[in-house]
């Protein structure tokens, strides 16, 4: 075991020296990725896991230590909470490149980026002085360049009302890795509930029509109680304001499993797009929070018809952590109208908006459409003869069942277009 | 850390000595209990008197063993008669049958100061210490409700202690922490409470007053441990302090304490006594900062006889009168009755009478089992 080394902290009593233990972690510094053979730009690859120069080939591998869920969790203190509100200040903004000597200005929250001036990439991680703000964990890049093309192809070529040639579109070129930034959050909840549930009552009663014994069913509502304790793990919340990103989607790409999780190294971050939290922790941690009620609705309803439901919720051992998670994101523009699509960095589960050819579309509309019409036509028309009515009654039948496909057509349409 | 080293050194331990006269209390007498053997300083005219803090045997004078240099703190007594004389009058209510002797007066006129012993010690310590220090912080949480307006949301604030590890070192001069002087120190303490010691003030010779002062009979030469202990605790509130912690747990220290100086501190009880019906003295103990007294609160079993006896002449009187009805005519239903009631009124005489006496029984050996003298 190793022995844990201290460092002289300010003492408030004159002949007492205090010493206090020295982080593990090394302090935070900008790193600036060079190659060390062509002084090229050195970036995270992707598909050898490791830093690799664009230019000379120069490869070297990343060493990473899984943590997984075990990695370390922080309380909501006031001091975090004041820190996570502020922002990152302008100051922040500026970084300076080791390898050409400029002052650069980058985005506000900008974790990984690119020196115009020298092509070197920089991963700023002093974002946050404190050091439960800065990237400590991450679950890197699964997902190899060449398995993406091959869910992209296969996600790209499912369904049938797309346009033929959305399949051979430059979208599948333009998937960007990005380490998104999301806060996880886990806490103990106690709830007390209280609603009026509604139960079926079968009653026998004495019908004076009919001179007998019958029986009906009523509802009675009751007066119950009850009580949850239960607890979330590992609740995720996207720190990227939903303004910025579609919220719909990254939902749709989770779960991600967090067992994956690895302890911070920039050189992951090396050429990556990742970008701070510009969603704060107390609004993200109230998003959770909307989470945990919907639990405690579920669980106090839990099958039942209920009305006036109260409930009363604490929380306790709340706690949170602030890691990247790897998505790859493209945004592509069809026919002047721009899409967004979502890969699952891990898992390579997708999620996206697809174009829709509505011509297409309204030519199966139509035809789910037309049968109904036809039989209506020709009921109407043998009507004279007297025949036409069963046929007409067909017709409306299949016109009925036409439109309800229709509908579910154009419903499903307009899904993948305004997902 | 090196091993620990515990020095004493340059270290000045007072002497206790015969002396027949002492500097700091010109008039006093030395003074012993012959029952407990507790040495005092008094007045000339006040040897003789039952011992302040037994009350078994008369003081007299003795050579004995006295600490010949002068205390160096004292606590005056906050109370003053009516104030000693509202706390004996608490104390003294809810006794059945009170001892004649148990007024409130009695106490308060016989009431006698009593200064008795702390040591004081100064030391230097030097060394390293370690301990596990404990932050105290705020973490936001909530208290939510659904209800008809949908969910509403309270935030609450909550204390924390986060422990960390500190250790550094120390080189500090204390003064005037307080060790034990008396074997029944503890005792004393948990019987009538402790003492704000922030009040404590110079000794002049003039503070004593009259008063009896009682001698340590424990020898600072044994008290190392304990002077060790307290210059420790002093150590760990500091080395708290330094590291800007509210609490801490497992705090030691390695190192050495130099240049213990011993001074005597007295701190002020009153004791008065009272006798019960045998003339036996029971002490009452006053605590002269904040008034708590300790004693045994005696009943007097002869006026729990003479309410006994009363009650058994009724009912002897309720059973004649019972017997000559019966005599005079046992046939009438109306005297079967009267007779009833006059037997079953000699029954409840007897058994109150009886009580009466067992209650003041089992409550004296109560008092004198629960209340033993200091």
């Amino acid at each position: 075991m190793t022995e844990q080394r201290f460092k002289q902290v300010t003492s408030a009593v004159l002949g007492i020296t205090v010493f206090a233990p020295v982080s593990a972690e090394p302090e935070a510094v900008p790193v600036t990725f060079t190659c060390p053979k062509c002084g090229g730009r050195l970036g995270y690859d992707l598909k050898s896991s490791g830093i690799a120069c664009e230019y000379c080939g120069y490869q070297a591998p990343v060493s990473t230590t899984q943590v997984g869920t075990r990695a370390g969790k922080f309380e909501f203190t006031l001091e975090t909470l004041q820190a996570a509100e502020a922002g990152w200040g302008e100051m922040r903004n500026q970084l300076h490149c080791d390898n050409c000597g400029a002052e650069l200005s980058y985005p506000k929250g900008a974790v990984a980026a690119a020196c115009p001036y020298c092509a070197s990439n920089k991963v700023n991680v002093t974002l946050s002085e404190r050091k439960e703000l800065r990237p400590q964990v991450l679950v890197p890049f699964a997902i190899k360049p060449d398995g993406l093309q091959a869910i992209i192809s296969e996600w790209f070529s499912q369904g049938w009302l797309h346009p033929g040639k959305l399949a051979q579109s430059a979208a599948l070129r333009k998937f960007v890795p990005f380490y998104l930034p999301y806060w996880t959050f886990s806490a103990d909840f106690e709830a007390d509930w209280k609603a009026q549930v509604a139960h079926v009552v079968t009653e026998t009663y004495w019908d004076p029509g009919s001179k007998s014994h019958r029986t009906r069913t009523r509802t009675e509502w009751r007066w119950e109680s009850g009580s949850i304790d239960d607890q979330v793990q590992n609740l995720l919340v996207c720190g990227v304001n939903p303004s910025r990103l579609n919220w719909n989607l990254l939902k749709e790409i989770e779960p991600y499993d967090l067992r994956g999780l690895v302890k911070f190294q920039p050189e992951l971050l090396a050429g990556m797009n990742a970008q701070a939290y510009d969603l704060p922790l107390v609004e993200a941690w109230d998003k959770g929070k909307g989470e945990i009620r919907d639990l405690a609705v579920e669980q106090a309803i839990s099958g039942k018809t209920v009305r006036n439901l109260s409930i009363d919720l604490i929380y306790d051992n709340e706690k949170w952590r602030y890691i990247f998670l790897p998505v790859f994101i493209a945004v592509y523009r069809f026919n002047e109208k721009t899409y967004q699509v979502m890969v699952n960095g891990q898992s390579g589960k997708v999620s996206g908006q697809k174009p829709i050819d509505w011509t297409k579309a309204w030519l199966v509309i139509l035809a789910c459409l037309l049968p109904g019409f036809l039989t209506m036509a020709i009921g109407l028309i043998t009507s004279v003869i007297g025949v036409g009515f069963p046929i007409l009654f067909v017709g409306i039948v299949l016109l009925i069942i036409g439109m309800v496909i229709a509908f579910f057509i154009y419903k499903e349409a307009d899904r993948w277009e305004n997902k | 850390m090196g091993e620990q080293v515990t020095e004493f050194a340059n270290s000045d331990f007072p002497k206790l000595e015969v002396r027949d006269q002492l500097s700091w209390f010109p008039d006093a007498e030395v003074v012993a209990c012959q029952e407990c053997g507790r040495v005092f300083l008094v007045l000339p005219d006040m040897d003789d008197t039952l011992c302040p803090m037994c009350g078994k045997a008369p003081l007299k004078p003795q050579q004995s063993l006295v600490l010949s240099r002068p205390p160096e703190l004292l606590l005056t007594p906050r109370l003053n008669n009516a104030n000693l004389s509202q706390a004996f009058a608490g104390f003294i209510s809810g006794v059945p049958y009170r001892t004649p002797d148990l007024t409130a007066e009695n106490l308060t006129n016989r009431s006698r100061l009593v200064f008795w012993p702390m040591w004081l010690v100064d030391g230097d310590v030097k060394g390293e210490w370690q301990a596990m220090m404990g932050f105290d912080y705020q973490v936001k949480t909530a208290r939510e409700r659904l209800g008809s307006g949908g969910w509403s949301s309270t935030p609450e604030l909550r204390t924390q202690t986060r422990f960390e590890p500190r250790r550094g070192s120390i080189e500090r001069h204390y003064d005037n922490l307080a060790v034990p002087a008396l074997l029944e120190h503890a005792t004393i303490i948990e019987k009538l409470g402790s003492y704000n010691h922030q009040e404590a003030v110079n000794f002049t010779p003039d503070a004593i007053n009259g008063a009896v002062v009682l001698m340590p009979n424990l020898d600072p030469q044994q008290l190392t441990g304990a002077a060790q202990v307290k210059l420790i605790a002093q150590a760990g509130a500091e080395a708290m302090r330094a590291a800007g912690a509210q609490s801490r747990q497992e705090f030691s220290l390695r190192g050495e304490y130099k240049n213990l100086n011993w001074t005597e501190y007295l701190l002020p009880i009153f004791s008065s006594h009272y006798a019960d019906d045998d003339g036996r003295e029971h002490t009452v103990y006053v605590q002269a900062q904040g008034g708590k007294v300790y004693g045994p609160r005696m009943a007097s079993r002869r006026k729990a006889k003479t309410l006994s006896l009363i009650l058994f002449g009724l009912g002897l009187l309720s059973l004649i009168a019972a017997m000559i009805l019966m005599i005079v005519n046992n046939e009438n239903v109306n005297f079967e009755c009267s007779v009833a009631v006059l037997l079953m009124t000699f029954a409840l005489m007897l058994i109150i009478g009886i009580a009466q006496l067992l209650r003041v029984k089992r409550w004296n050996s109560n008092q004198t089992s629960q209340f033993p003298p200091l």
